[in-house]
């Protein structure tokens, strides 16, 4: 009996020692940082390995807190496994990974006036887990104060810009060669991408003393309101048609000028043949009129070339020949003559011995 | 039913105390072996030391909550639960992202959902397009993807969405409708793996494709009719240049066509005046050899020819003219020269 009571005395001290062990010892895995808190003060911070905590910074905020509250927080770094005082000291989780804040649309007035309903997100971390447990306490709060910071910078910067600085983030619209209405070539000086890092910034420093590090906030929607909508849609409509117009006009324009241009091109080849043709003819004019007369010399191969004489060579006898051409041309069938017995052809009509007489 | 329930545990103990620890004893080493050996059995399955790790899997292993060591797939070893603990991304598995629309994943044949938030935007030129995207992804660094975002996917999402809406907000509607949606997408995959980066989420981005990007229904007849209104541009320069075409060979063949009259006018002229002249050339040979008789002889033969076959009026002495023309002025052509000779 005696060694029963001492075998169960040793089993339940081995079973609190190993409770004691197991109560004390705890994991911190690589998506975790901790703070461990004795009686409600914060005497330990594991910090995370997250290229986004600064680690030199943090260390000085540690220190900075216990000389301030004058008790003695230690820090370490990274996953792994950590020990506490049993039953005296609590754990309290937070996260070592990037968390989002997808805050509600917000509805801002733009520099000029313009209404937009702007959808943001942004990308978060904790940093000094220290800072943020003593200002935020928890995950709602943090979340709820992120997006009040969040949301007045947006409207801050946003109600200073023009709404295309909103939409736009470069100017490269104004290079291109598709066509756009001259009123809405304009050039941008800020653009979407520099008011984020802007927005970025200044948030990035607020929530700084919250122990949150932001690492980007980004503009997701930026639209007019639903009751704009139709607006839009009615000078798209007014912008198409004119396009729509436009390309019609030009078609009309490019063959007009087609034509046109083919109607002048045929009639310059026309005019051109004309003269070329008047030139040739006029050549050969001349050269038969020197023919005639001067003659020409006949050259058929195989006998020796012979001068053929031209009317020149006897301007009477041309004359007495050619007449009597132009004669037989001249008179036709339906010709009625009235001749003369007086005449040279009808002498002998009369007197066949005249002539001999003489 | 109770009394059985509270007999038994009486009977066990009292049984069990007095009759079989002897039993116990004597087979202390063979009990103690299979005891031994249960017992292994036990811890092995409570603790499981093994891990499978699949095809297209990676076996990212903690101990103590730290990152200790990545293993390619296959049976490994691992120290028990509260020491290590094993995830098993797949990292070949081709992940999707979809913006502005969700397909169906479990029919992949069915139409989608429209996201109609998600896909309505606004351009560079003020105008509102419906634009929709697909991200496909795979996980390139397992401990990136597993231990540095909260929530891979939507953060993706949310970044594919930003990334989507300033590149588009950076362009005229043209652009993303039809001719520059190659650049767009280019520079959107830019986008997203540039702030994929900031994070390090661990992703490689694939691939982005724009879907379908289209104006809003509204307006949709009004870029139809755009769309036609440069066909029928086309359409009217096509039939100037028809005409262009039809045209010029007809004026070309005219051009020849003058021109050839013209060649064989001047072939014809020169020959006619060289057969002429041959010819003269020859009479004149003829002439000049009995000048007299040829003279006389032309003379009457084309006389001949002239007087043959033609009304004539002879008249006889140079009065005998005028007398003909009081007579009869208008007829001059009938045969009445008999009456006229015997009136003379």
């Amino acid at each position: 009996m005696k060694s029963q009571i001492g075998l169960i005395i040793a089993g339940v001290v081995a079973l609190f020692i190993f409770i004691v062990i197991i109560s004390s010892a705890f994991i911190i895995t690589e998506v975790d940082q901790a703070i461990i808190i004795q009686l409600g003060r914060p005497v330990r911070v594991i910090a995370g390995d997250s290229a986004f905590t600064d680690k030199v910074e943090l260390k000085k905020s540690v220190e900075e807190y216990s000389s301030q509250s004058n008790s003695n927080v230690k820090l370490s770094f990274g996953a792994g496994l950590y020990f506490k005082i049993p039953f005296l000291q609590q754990i309290e989780y937070f996260e070592d990974r990037i968390l989002e804040s997808d805050a509600d649309p917000a509805r801002i007035t733009t520099g000029d006036q313009k209404r937009i309903v702007v959808d943001s997100f942004a990308r978060w971390h904790i940093a000094n887990p220290l800072k943020f447990r003593q200002t935020l306490v928890n995950m709602p709060t943090a979340l709820n104060r992120l997006d009040n910071i969040i949301r007045s910078e947006l409207r801050n910067r946003l109600g200073e810009c023009n709404f295309i600085e909103i939409i736009r983030s470069t100017n490269q619209l104004l290079d291109t060669k598709i066509e756009i209405p001259e009123q809405k070539k304009v050039s941008i000086k800020i653009g979407r991408s520099k008011i984020m890092e802007d927005v970025t910034k200044v948030c990035r420093k607020t929530a700084k003393d919250f122990g949150i590090y932001i690492i980007d906030v980004r503009i997701k929607r930026a639209d007019p309101p639903e009751q704009n909508m139709n607006a839009i849609y009615e000078n798209m409509k007014a912008e198409r048609d004119r396009i729509a117009e436009k390309y019609r006009a030009e078609g009309a324009r490019q063959a007009t000028f087609i034509t046109a241009n083919t109607d002048r091109q045929v009639k310059i080849m026309r005019a051109e043949a004309e003269r070329d043709a008047q030139i040739i003819m006029g050549q050969a004019d001349a050269e038969a009129a020197r023919i005639y007369a001067r003659g020409f010399i006949k050259d058929v191969t195989g006998q020796p070339p012979i001068q053929i004489h031209g009317f020149e060579s006897d301007p009477e006898f041309f004359r007495f020949t050619r007449s009597l051409e132009a004669l037989e041309k001249s008179i036709d069938n339906n010709t009625s003559l009235i001749l003369n017995t007086n005449s040279d052809l009808l002498q002998f009509m009369k007197s066949p011995m005249s002539g001999i007489n003489n | 039913m109770s009394d059985w329930f509270e007999d038994l545990p009486i009977e066990v103990v009292k049984g069990g105390k007095k009759k079989e620890l002897p039993d116990f004893k004597f087979n202390w080493r063979s009990g103690g072996i299979i005891g031994l050996i249960a017992l292994f059995l036990l811890v092995l399955i409570v603790f499981q030391p093994w891990f499978t790790v699949g095809p297209g899997e990676v076996g990212v292993v903690l101990r103590l909550g730290k990152m200790n060591r990545i293993v390619s797939p296959g049976f490994h070893f691992r120290l028990p639960r509260p020491i290590e603990t094993v995830y098993t991304p797949n990292i070949r598995l081709q992940r999707r992202v979809e913006i502005g629309f969700r397909s169906n994943s479990n029919n992949p044949g069915a139409t989608s959902r429209d996201v109609a938030a998600e896909s309505i935007m606004l351009t560079g030129d003020e105008n509102i397009i419906v634009a929709k995207m697909i991200i496909q992804y795979k996980i390139a660094d397992p401990a990136k993807y597993l231990f540095n975002i909260y929530d891979v996917e939507n953060t993706l999402t949310d970044i594919s969405e930003a990334a989507l809406r300033q590149v588009i907000g950076d362009y005229p509607i043209e652009s993303a409708l039809t001719g520059q949606r190659d650049q767009l997408q280019i520079e959107i995959q830019k986008i997203i793996e540039e702030i994929s980066d900031q994070y390090e989420i661990g992703l490689l981005i694939d691939q982005v494709q724009l879907q379908e990007t289209h104006a809003p229904d509204p307006v949709e007849p009004a870029f139809a009719d755009v769309f036609n209104a440069r066909e029928d541009q086309a359409r009217i320069e096509r039939e100037a240049e028809a005409y262009q075409n039809k045209e010029m060979p007809k004026a070309e063949g005219a051009v020849r066509k003058i021109l050839q009259e013209a060649a064989s006018y001047s072939a014809e002229r020169i020959a006619k005046s060289k057969g002429e002249v041959e010819r003269f050339s020859a009479i004149l040979k003829e002439y000049e050899n009995a000048p007299q008789v040829t003279r006389q002889r032309l003379y009457l033969e084309t006389m001949e020819k002239v007087l043959a076959n033609k009304s004539k009026v002879i008249v006889d002495s140079d009065d005998g003219l005028l007398k003909l023309l009081n007579v009869t002025p208008n007829d001059l052509g009938l045969p009445t020269s008999l009456d006229r000779k015997e009136s003379n």
